[in-house]
């Protein structure tokens, strides 16, 4: 019976979705709203579940004495909702030190990772196989693309009116060509993420037509067409 | 000016679409120019004439008071929203000249009567204007249009394929050939040993689910089937009790993996996005909660002679993503840190961001998408090529079924692209002539 009414529930809101291709409409909403509530209740009862108790509450609960350090983040946590009691600006300071401290070990976190895994390894990575063509040609496009910026920002440059650089005559027809090889590139690669973007897309249509057509088998529509058709033809 | 014969408002000359609404107004004959007034323009106002030129055109103070439709000027009188400005003689001006009084009439269905039902419209100044032709209404809309294609290439090949004409006519797709990064993850996993632990990042939701359920399947159910170990844990909320069913649900489809009695630790929600993947290549067992699932980890991998005290002791972290920036993070923080051997598992979406750690051997393989989990099944079953994986009958994947939509739906896309960039091509050269 969860299951019949579960397939049910799940196919119309499924189709309620579906139908504002044709129109914005108030079953789309329904099924719009339906889904941000439920989203944010969930997410409310995993913080509970999940987070809170497992993490902060049982243990503090359970053994207060060497847990104590766990009392700091609630603290931290606690003075984020200083401001909502309109204090002075020392108190909104302390407010904001959770808040500081979150973004700055996470700046730190994320600074550092980016420097180590992507830009230090795929520097290294573009230029070691420099003497194939693959590597030449990789070289070539990845110099290509900020070049277009470059030449892109001093034509702009030029017709507000700045001076010329000095060497802005010697490699001008170069300097375009470059940028222009990079532009393309640029726009080769737009491309291509749009592509794999619309084929992950069509995935997913492919994946929600076959639910609701299995949907539509599993509530019995198919069985309720067929003897209906039965019970017109008469046979 | 041209008025659009949708929606009414008024378009500077030479315009092919209609600025709110988006009608094609390309037929339409553009309207006398409105007459001119005397009032000084304000200083803030001709800054904004002089930086948007065309709004000059449309400025609709400039219509003469005589001009107005009575019908019209009754009709804001009572209504002045419909003016959107203050009720005096130029605003009523600004009224009738964006929105003709034929437009109006017959929009708010008001006879244009002196105020008695069922007598003669009173003839106006506006009656001598030359009718505006009304663009006929396309049949069907291009998007609808497109809809419609797109539902059908994807739809028909699902409705298809059970029956049995389709099967008798044994149709094969076009399928690709195995890309070299999905190679690599095969036989990473391959390489497993019998005792293997293996970290499992589920980071995807139900609204991916479609697509990447068909890359789990092929890639976790390779390292069930080698009897790795799995611990399973996903940074996003919605991620767990994912996971759980859909590892449910594939042993339970898949008899050879049932027979292995796999015992998958679910560790559940880690919260903190990329600090907690800093403590994750650290201190694993400190960044999840103090739960049973925690204790069994610890007991299972004791038994096995191993440790979680760092990602070290892992012999293959694969990651589940269909975000490039979660998988990203993966690499940053975890596999650049630990030197963890890792495979992601990502979307079609997500796989260009990805790509460059492959092809720099950061990461020791990519597989992407329907096709690459296509692929993958095809290397599992033993084939050499994509399509291998589609005709063992028994053993068939879910994705083999979906097959024929996937390429029906791209090339509905395709289409449109091709469609739409000709024809922005050729109104783009239309409106270059002179």
């Amino acid at each position: 019976m969860t299951d019949g009414l579960g397939a049910w529930v799940a196919l119309l809101l499924t189709l309620f979705i579906f139908s504002s291709l044709l129109r914005d409409n108030g079953l789309s909403r329904l099924a719009e709203h339906l889904l941000v509530g439920t989203a944010a209740g969930y997410a409310g009862v995993v913080a509970v579940r999940q987070v809170l108790l497992p993490r902060l509450i049982m243990p503090l609960l359970s053994d207060p004495l060497h847990r104590w350090p766990l009392l700091v983040p609630v603290a931290l946590g606690l003075l984020w909702l200083l401001p909502m009691l309109r204090p002075g600006r020392a108190a909104r300071a302390a407010g904001a030190l959770g808040l500081a401290l979150l973004f700055g070990v996470g700046a730190g976190l994320v600074v550092s990772g980016a420097w180590l895994g992507t830009l230090w390894p795929q520097a290294l990575a573009a230029a070691r196989p420099a003497l194939s063509v693959d590597g030449v040609l990789l070289l070539a496009l990845t110099a290509a693309v900020p070049l277009f910026f470059f030449v892109r920002t001093r034509e702009r440059g030029q017709e507000r009116g700045d001076p010329p650089s000095p060497w802005a005559s010697a490699g001008n027809r170069l300097l375009r060509l470059a940028g222009g090889v990079g532009y393309i590139t640029l726009l080769i690669t737009f491309g291509v993420i749009f592509a794999r973007a619309g084929v992950a897309r069509i995935a997913l249509l492919v994946d929600r037509l076959q639910f609701v057509m299995d949907n539509v088998q599993q509530v019995g529509l198919f069985d309720l067409a067929q003897r209906l058709w039965q019970f017109l033809v008469g046979s | 000016m041209i008025y659009c014969p949708s929606c009414g408002t008024a378009n500077r000359d030479g315009s092919r679409f209609c600025n709110h609404c988006g009608g094609d107004i390309s037929h339409v004959p553009s309207a006398p120019p409105p007459l001119a007034d005397d009032r000084p323009v304000p200083p803030e106002e001709a800054a904004l004439l002089e930086e948007q030129p065309w709004l000059a055109a449309a400025e609709p103070d400039a219509v003469a008071p005589d001009q107005v439709a009575p019908e019209v000027a009754e009709l804001i009188r009572e209504q002045p929203w419909l003016a959107g400005v203050e009720q005096d003689e130029p605003a009523l001006a600004a009224a009738s000249s964006a929105l003709p009084a034929e437009d109006v009439a017959s929009r708010l269905h008001l006879a244009a009567t002196d105020g008695h039902p069922g007598d003669a419209p009173t003839p106006t100044a506006w009656d001598a204007a030359p009718a505006v032709k009304r663009h006929p209404r396309r049949p069907i809309d291009p998007p609808y249009l497109f809809y419609a294609l797109l539902l059908a290439a994807v739809a028909l090949p699902l409705i298809l394929q059970p029956l049995p004409f389709w099967r008798e006519a044994d149709l094969q797709p076009p399928i690709p050939a195995i890309p070299a990064a999905v190679q690599a993850a095969f036989q990473a996993v391959d390489a497993l040993p019998r005792e293997a632990v293996v970290l499992v990042a589920w980071d995807y939701d139900p609204t991916t689910a479609g697509e990447m359920n068909l890359l789990a399947d092929a890639l976790v159910g390779h390292v069930i089937g080698r009897g790795a170990q799995l611990v399973v844990l996903s940074l996003l909320p919605a991620g767990p009790p994912l996971a759980q069913a859909e590892i449910a649900r594939l042993i339970e489809g898949t008899p050879s993996l049932a027979a292995v009695r796999p015992q998958p630790i679910q560790l559940g929600y880690v919260p903190g996005g990329d600090i907690a993947l800093g403590l994750i290549s650290s201190d694993p067992l400190q960044a999840m909660p103090a739960t049973s699932a925690r204790d069994s980890l610890q007991r299972r991998l004791l038994l096995r002679g191993r440790s979680l005290t760092g990602l070290a002791n892992v012999d293959l972290l694969l990651v589940l993503t269909a975000d490039a920036d979660d998988g990203r993070a993966w690499v940053e923080q975890v596999t650049s840190r630990t030197g963890a051997p890792t495979v992601i598992g990502a979307s079609a979406a997500a796989a260009p961001g990805l790509a460059p750690y492959q092809a720099a051997g950061q990461v020791v393989g990519l597989v992407n998408g329907y096709d690459g989990a296509l692929a993958y099944q095809s290397l599992r079953g033993g084939h050499s090529t994509s399509a291998g994986a589609c005709v063992d009958a028994p053993d068939r994947p879910a994705v083999c079924e979906t097959l024929w939509s996937q390429w029906g739906g791209q090339g509905v896309l395709l289409l449109a692209l091709i469609v739409g960039g000709g024809a922005a091509v050729l109104a783009r050269r239309r409106r270059a002539r002179p």
